[in-house]
């Protein structure tokens, strides 16, 4: 069997397979309500995370140690819900409660959170040091470290930090405040996540 | 307007793929129905993120990654992967006169006997047609892993005996006798 000879097999295997058309209409229609969704919910948290910074609480009284928050406009663009929420059921691993809540970051595409332990902060606070908990919806065949493309939105601050064997437990100090895009790839998956420092 | 011609480059897209999306799902190790499923939500997917698609290098890439990784999530919530058959069906089966279902489940069967990376490879290089480059994109692999496991592969189905006669065969399932 020869490379022709494989592709045509295929071929012929994969004709055999009876597909009913889907109008492309309705898979728009789906798109639109989607996104609606997604933008509502992106609005709701960007109101919840505003006015939880400009409360100076995160919704946690572990949170609540440390400096007064900057003004809310340093952290606009981090539209993410960071009060505690009910984990999506596959991220409870390892949590007794069947039903645990904890503040956490969800990325773009949804394919990876990241549950906070404290209040970040940079430089990083004597009290609660910056845990980030990664916990992955999607995982390649081969898995390879957490690596981590920082970016400070609106400034010109990159750098690259690592969680050695790919999505789990993690400190994460990055040297400035503001709000950090984190371009995260392991496993040869990508996402991105933003995440406000105080 | 704007919104309408993208409706309409929509639309164009995702006619044209559709079903070579969902066979190449089912040759993933997917069911019939998971494959749908997948497709669509690929799709949609697509929608929402169209100026992505479009800006993409490679859209055919881009796409097939997106149905990989939707794969891989669904593998990962509900283990719909097909388990790899020890047997092969048996040939000429009286409800399957053409062998067509029988050709189907022998070569599943067949690419479910090889590790999921190396089938991976095979059915997006040599099913869907993606070139070398399309499919290191697709997987997030380099282009010479996808020509070392397509090697791999393509000895280990040529050693398959459960294949023997059909990659050359016209239209029904024969078996060479030993």
């Amino acid at each position: 069997m020869d490379e022709h000879d494989l592709s045509t097999l295929l071929r012929r295997s994969g004709d055999t397979i009876e597909v009913v058309d889907v109008r492309p209409g309705e898979l728009a229609d789906r798109g639109r309500r989607r996104r609606r969704t997604t933008r509502l919910a992106r609005g709701a948290a960007l109101v919840a995370t505003v006015a939880a910074l400009g409360a100076g609480a995160l919704g946690v009284d572990s949170l609540r140690t440390g400096p007064d928050p900057g003004p809310a406009a340093a952290v606009v663009g981090c539209t993410d819900q960071v009060t505690p929420r009910v984990l999506p059921s596959w991220a409870r691993a390892g949590f007794s409660d069947p039903e645990p809540r904890m503040p956490y970051v969800e990325s773009a595409d949804g394919s990876i959170i990241a549950i906070l332990w404290g209040r970040l902060s940079s430089p990083p606070s004597p009290e609660v040091n910056n845990k980030i908990l990664w916990v992955a919806h999607d995982y390649g065949p081969t898995p390879t470290d957490l690596s981590i493309r920082a970016h400070l939105e609106g400034g010109d601050s990159t750098v690259e930090r690592t969680v050695p064997g790919g999505p789990g437990p993690s400190i994460i100090d990055l040297p400035a405040p503001g709000c950090w895009r984190l371009d995260l790839t392991w496993d040869g998956l990508t996402d991105t996540v933003h995440l406000a420092y105080r | 307007m704007a919104s309408v011609r993208r409706d309409d480059d929509f639309a164009e897209f995702a006619a044209a793929r559709y079903r070579t999306l969902v066979r190449a799902a089912v040759l993933l190790g997917c069911s019939h129905e998971a494959a749908e499923d997948a497709v669509q939500d690929t799709l949609v997917r697509c929608f929402v993120s169209w100026s992505r698609v479009q800006a993409a290098d490679d859209r055919e890439a881009y796409v097939y990654r997106m149905l990989v990784n939707g794969l891989r999530r669904a593998a990962r919530r509900h283990w719909n992967r097909e388990t790899p058959r020890a047997e092969v069906p048996e040939s000429g089966s009286t409800a399957d006169p053409a062998g067509e279902v029988a050709l189907r489940e022998s070569v599943v069967a067949a690419l479910g006997r090889l590790a999921h990376e190396r089938r991976d490879v095979v059915v997006l290089r040599y099913y869907a047609d993606l070139s070398e480059r399309q499919v290191a994109q697709a997987l997030g692999i380099p282009a010479g892993t996808v020509k070392s496991r397509a090697a791999r592969a393509l000895a280990e189905l040529a050693a398959d005996r459960s294949l023997d006669g059909l990659a050359t065969d016209g239209s029904t399932l024969h078996r060479q006798e030993d």
